[in-house]
């Protein structure tokens, strides 16, 4: 009896931690993610305009037509992104997601509260790096970690009705992303230059 | 207020319309408003179903003043769904 007990439990137990593993990993085996559909048609660390969506085709499924979007697949190997965003005269949004479509951050027009969103997104590693002395000075510059090296940025800009779509269109267009390079170290100051070495006059041996 | 099909599509109609923002909105001089989702053409804030016969409806609320997650469930108050006759 209480064999056949141990047995039911040891398999209620099995297939429990069957059942998490399954849930857990599958997100990382699912080979038509976001960032698997996006790969084709938008080349890394640049801005691309989405078309909007019709019943016949849409990029992701559920996207919102009232919106202009353009994403950004961004790849943080060569170093950190700087992304910059015209706030068009509505709602205008970027979020960021992990390669595995998790949504780390987002900012909106009105949190960032000027007329061009500009951030600059790294790594923890990346950002460990920057002088302490270059975040104090620049005490307005946004700085976003990624937990992954390569991930999605999506803007967004809302259009109220569809003829201001142009203009969320435009907004979205002129958004940049590109990846820093890494600064290079400030030349040496120049040295005043050389005098040419006159050669001594001989003096007359007295 | 965006109607799809279960996969996620927008559903195409004669008059192209998926949705409602609120600026779009025709409502009632108090400020609220109805949509009717039918069909065939309704009067007032008409969104079309081109006929399918499941779909499903989104409303999204971006950078509002009312913050759903500040304030208990109950005190929000959410759209009412009715159904008004079947076809």
């Amino acid at each position: 009896m209480i064999r056949w007990l141990l047995l039911i439990l040891g398999g209620a137990l099995l297939g429990g931690i069957v059942h998490l593993a399954t849930v857990i990993i599958l997100p990382r085996t699912a080979t038509q993610d976001a960032y698997a559909r996006l790969t084709p048609i938008a080349p890394v660390n640049t801005v691309v305009a989405l078309p909007a969506p019709t019943p016949e085709k849409a990029v992701m499924p559920f996207m919102d037509p009232a919106f202009a979007s353009a994403i950004c697949r961004y790849d943080l190997s060569q170093g950190p992104l700087k992304l910059t965003v015209p706030v068009s005269p509505a709602y205008t949004s970027v979020s960021f997601y992990t390669r595995y479509d998790v949504a780390y951050y987002a900012i909106n027009d009105r949190a960032a509260g000027r007329r061009v969103i500009e951030l600059d997104l790294m790594t923890s590693a990346q950002h460990e790096q920057v002088p302490d002395d270059e975040e104090v000075t620049a005490a307005d510059r946004l700085i976003v970690e990624s937990p992954t090296l390569t991930g999605v940025i999506a803007i967004r800009a809302m259009a109220p009705e569809p003829g201001l779509m142009p203009v969320a269109q435009s907004a979205v267009a002129a958004a940049r992303c590109a990846t820093q390079l890494p600064e290079p170290p400030a030349p040496p100051p120049p040295r005043p230059p050389e005098r040419p070495r006159v050669p001594e006059p001989v003096r007359p041996r007295r | 207020m965006t109607l799809y099909n279960p996969d996620g599509a927008l559903v195409a109609n004669s008059t192209n319309r998926y949705g409602f923002t609120s600026q779009e909105i025709a409502r009632h001089a108090d400020g609220s408003f109805e949509i009717v989702v039918a069909p065939r053409a309704n009067p007032g804030n008409w969104l079309p179903t081109g006929g399918v016969e499941r779909y499903e409806l989104i409303l999204r609320l971006y950078d509002t003043a009312v913050g759903v997650s500040t304030k208990a469930g109950r005190e929000v108050p959410m759209p009412d769904v009715m159904t008004r006759r079947c076809p």
